[in-house]
């Protein structure tokens, strides 16, 4: 067989071992300053109490435990919310993200702890701000007197190594902040903590990005290096990555509104994955529970169980797959179990006894995955049977292959009619408008007015965003619509994939190829734009796997890139007087494909079968934030309305 | 925007005061006639709701449902002529109409009514 060399991947552990230094530091540097008290300089490293911004919880969950923290003094753990405090410690330490109501909650809290008096003398406020203290925060803390009452630190929590292959921000509503509200702070963020990746693996040769907040943040990522800042100016440019391609989720709102094919991404699509979690069952994590069918308890609490590709190598063989063909691979695995067990029958010696029951450990960890997985399974796949389901999907394809209009609109009047789940209904409604350059102004707002009958007036201010991020318009509409050139020039609609065999990266929406992904192609697969998929199933054994190209800018597909609207970024990062090359012969070179505003499993496991295509090049996939179509669109609406108390009875 | 605050509101008479507010908002603007006529639907569909709960010496709640929710609800509790007039005012098509009627049947396990369908 052919050997392949060993592609090392990028350390990325090193991100997570910076994360968890970082916190420890910040949570030692909270050092009372005595005000009234005389003796200044006594240091109190004693026990504090903490409390934690809910949104904080789950990205934080990726890079410690609560071990870590007790380890560092913590005494007691609380949930930032409005109301009295209760604490035993003389530290209180908040960590939060730096938003206004949640100082406005901690003022509250300082305050009514100072008019009562506490056993344990005055108490010592240090706030920790996640990943910055900004100016308005400080601010607001000033405004309601507060802010010499309590020292203001910074916990710097930048990329989250969530896989091998992917590091996240874990940021909520960035595409919000950045498309809709105008707000470029996430910008800031992602170029903060982009210095800091380059400062752990050199400094990216090459940085290319398609869209205004990729340029945005081009230009920031360069005067950060032009500041003169002590830390960026002793860059080197790398030598194991060879540049950044920058994705902007406004380059490719399409390929969210596309319902997930994959494993994970029906995961997430259907029972939700945050922060690489999954709410489940406890039947099917717990392996002391084998059944739950002999009692009649009432359904226990649904458990966490963290997704990671790494410790469980099943779900790393199978999260990419397209669902089709996920219950085939697993019931071979399950095939393949049944016969390791069997082995115990045919031992014939102590030795191999023994080398049995080395294995055991290891084959229940299996079983183990293999049962949450066939539960998962379970739980998907009626809902691959569902009219919703299917109607939708079928609109979907046809939406985006821009086939028979009508009919699809036809059919969203259907799903409406039987109340399917709004998202579906609107995601499908987006993509009409996308695809087909905006809906007739009547259809419009006779669809808009129904959406609002079915699924409640409090939707008016979604469907009013969506309309200035150019998302649903009427036609014809004053923006350009890409949508149909870029089918043809980017190959987008793909009808022989073959779910099984993948040949195309539209495996992952079967027949759909994402448009972020084939503009990463087009920077470094060049001819996977262009083919056809033709001549792939004769000889695929005897296909030699060919070597990556260097990363040569867009050459070749300027014009495409020019008739997507937005800025076009292809710069070289070359330090003053030194010439740089990476050199050909280095086995493995990796690029980091940076998605700016989140990113879906699709689209990374697109990028990881792109990856095995060629040798020699390996992708770090970074981004914002994890997405779907659903989650995206919940975060450019209103929050939902509180119930209305009924006040006469 | 009022809109946001209107959902916030838990009271149900200010609530109804913030959409009326929104809905003159919307009116102001040329180009949002669309949202102007929304908003005011919002606004007459909640104070139709309280009025339904008054009349039925608050029985039921219906403040707070969607026009399909609304109809569904009023069809379930046997209101047929109640649930006949938000069609009307709401100019609820035919296809979700019948949509309703059959899955408030359904539900209501009323076998003649289906039969009748």
């Amino acid at each position: 067989t052919n050997q392949l060399p060993t592609e090392k991947p990028l350390n990325l552990q090193i991100l997570s071992d910076l994360a968890k230094s970082a916190l420890v530091e910040s949570l030692n540097e909270v050092m009372p300053i005595h005000q009234s008290s005389a003796i200044a300089d006594e240091k109190i490293q004693g026990a504090k109490t903490l409390i934690l911004d809910p949104g904080l919880a789950g990205p934080l969950g990726l890079v410690t435990d609560v071990a870590l923290l007790k380890h560092q003094a913590v005494d007691k753990i609380f949930w930032l919310e409005p109301g009295p405090l209760n604490v035993s410690t003389r530290n209180v330490v908040w960590l939060c993200r730096p938003k206004m109501s949640h100082m406005k909650t901690i003022a509250e809290q300082i305050k009514a702890q100072q008019s009562t008096v506490s056993p344990n003398g005055p108490l010592v406020y240090t706030l920790l701000l996640v990943p910055r203290a900004t100016e308005l925060c400080k601010k607001v803390l000033e405004d309601e007197g507060v802010a010499g009452d309590l020292t203001i630190g910074e916990y710097k929590l930048e990329f989250i190594p969530v896989e091998e292959d992917l590091i996240s921000l874990e940021l909520d509503n960035v595409a919000k902040d950045i498309f809709l509200n105008g707000d470029d702070t996430p910008l800031y963020y992602s170029s903060s903590a982009l210095m800091n990746f380059q400062r752990a693996f050199g400094m990216f040769p090459r940085i290319m990005g398609k869209g205004d907040a990729a340029k945005r943040l081009t230009n920031l990522l360069q005067r950060h290096c032009q500041s003169g800042e002590e830390h960026y100016s002793d860059l080197e440019l790398s030598t194991e990555v060879d540049g950044l391609i920058i994705i902007d989720r406004s380059v490719d709102w399409v390929t969210p509104m596309c319902t997930q094919l994959t494993y994970e991404g029906m995961l997430d699509e259907f029972i939700g994955i945050r922060n690489a979690h999954i709410e489940v069952d406890p039947v099917l994590i717990d392996p002391q529970n084998t059944s739950n069918t002999t009692t009649g308890q009432p359904p226990q609490k649904k458990r966490k169980h963290h997704l990671n590709g790494q410790k469980d190598k099943l779900l790393g063989e199978i999260r990419d797959l397209n669902f089709a063909v996920v219950g085939t691979r697993l019931s071979k695995v399950a095939r393949r179990l049944e016969g390791d067990y069997g082995g115990a029958k045919n031992l014939k010696s102590v030795s191999q006894m023994k080398a049995f029951v080395g294995r055991l450990g290891g084959l229940q960890g299996e079983q183990q995955s293999l049962k949450l997985h066939t539960g998962l399974t379970e739980i998907l796949m009626p809902i691959t049977r569902t009219e919703d389901f299917n109607k939708s999907l079928e609109a979907q394809q046809n939406l985006v292959a821009g086939y028979d209009l009508p009919s699809q609109l036809n059919t969203i009047d259907d799903l409406m009619a039987q109340q399917a789940p709004w998202a579906i209904v609107l995601r499908s409604l987006v993509l009409m408008s996308i695809a087909s350059g905006g809906i007739k102004p009547k259809i419009l707002e006779s669809v808009k007015r129904d959406f609002l009958q079915v699924y409640g007036y409090h939707h008016l201010p979604l469907l009013i965003s969506l309309e200035k991020l150019g998302l649903l318009v009427k036609s014809p509409s004053s923006a350009p619509q890409p949508f149909p050139t870029l089918r043809k020039s980017l190959r987008l609609v793909v009808d022989d994939v073959d779910d099984t065999k993948p040949n195309d990266i539209s495996y992952v929406y079967s027949g759909y190829a994402p448009i972020s992904v084939r503009l990463v192609q087009c920077a470094v697969q060049k001819n996977a734009v262009l083919s056809t998929g033709m001549g792939v199933d004769g000889d695929e054994g005897k296909r030699e796997i060919q070597k990556a190209h260097p990363l040569v800018g867009w050459r070749g597909f300027e014009d495409v890139l020019g008739s997507i609207p937005g800025a076009t970024v292809d710069i070289r990062q070359r330090l003053e007087g030194s010439r740089h090359e990476i050199s050909r012969e280095k086995e493995t070179i990796t690029t980091v494909v940076f998605f700016l505003g989140g990113c879906t499993y699709t689209e990374i496991s697109a990028l990881r079968w792109m990856a095995k295509q060629v040798k020699g090049r390996k992708f770090v996939i970074a981004t914002t934030g994890m997405i779907n179509g659903t989650t995206l669109l919940e975060s450019f609406g209103d929050p939902e309305p509180v119930p209305l108390v009924s006040h006469q009875r | 925007l009022a809109l946001e605050e209107a959902g916030a509101s838990a009271d149900g008479e200010e609530r109804i005061d913030k959409l009326r507010v929104a809905a003159k908002a919307f009116g102001e603007e040329k180009e949002r006639a669309f949202e102007a006529k929304m908003a005011d639907d919002a606004h007459r569909l909640l104070a139709l709701q309280t009025a339904y709960e008054r009349e039925l010496d608050h029985k039921f709640s219906f403040a707070g449902l969607s026009v399909n929710d609304f109809i569904s609800a009023l069809l379930l509790a046997g209101f047929g002529k109640r649930a006949e007039r938000v069609r009307a005012d709401w100019k609820v098509g035919d296809k979700r109409w019948w949509w309703l009627k059959l899955k408030s049947y359904a539900k209501n396990k009323d076998w003649d009514g289906l039969e009748a369908f």
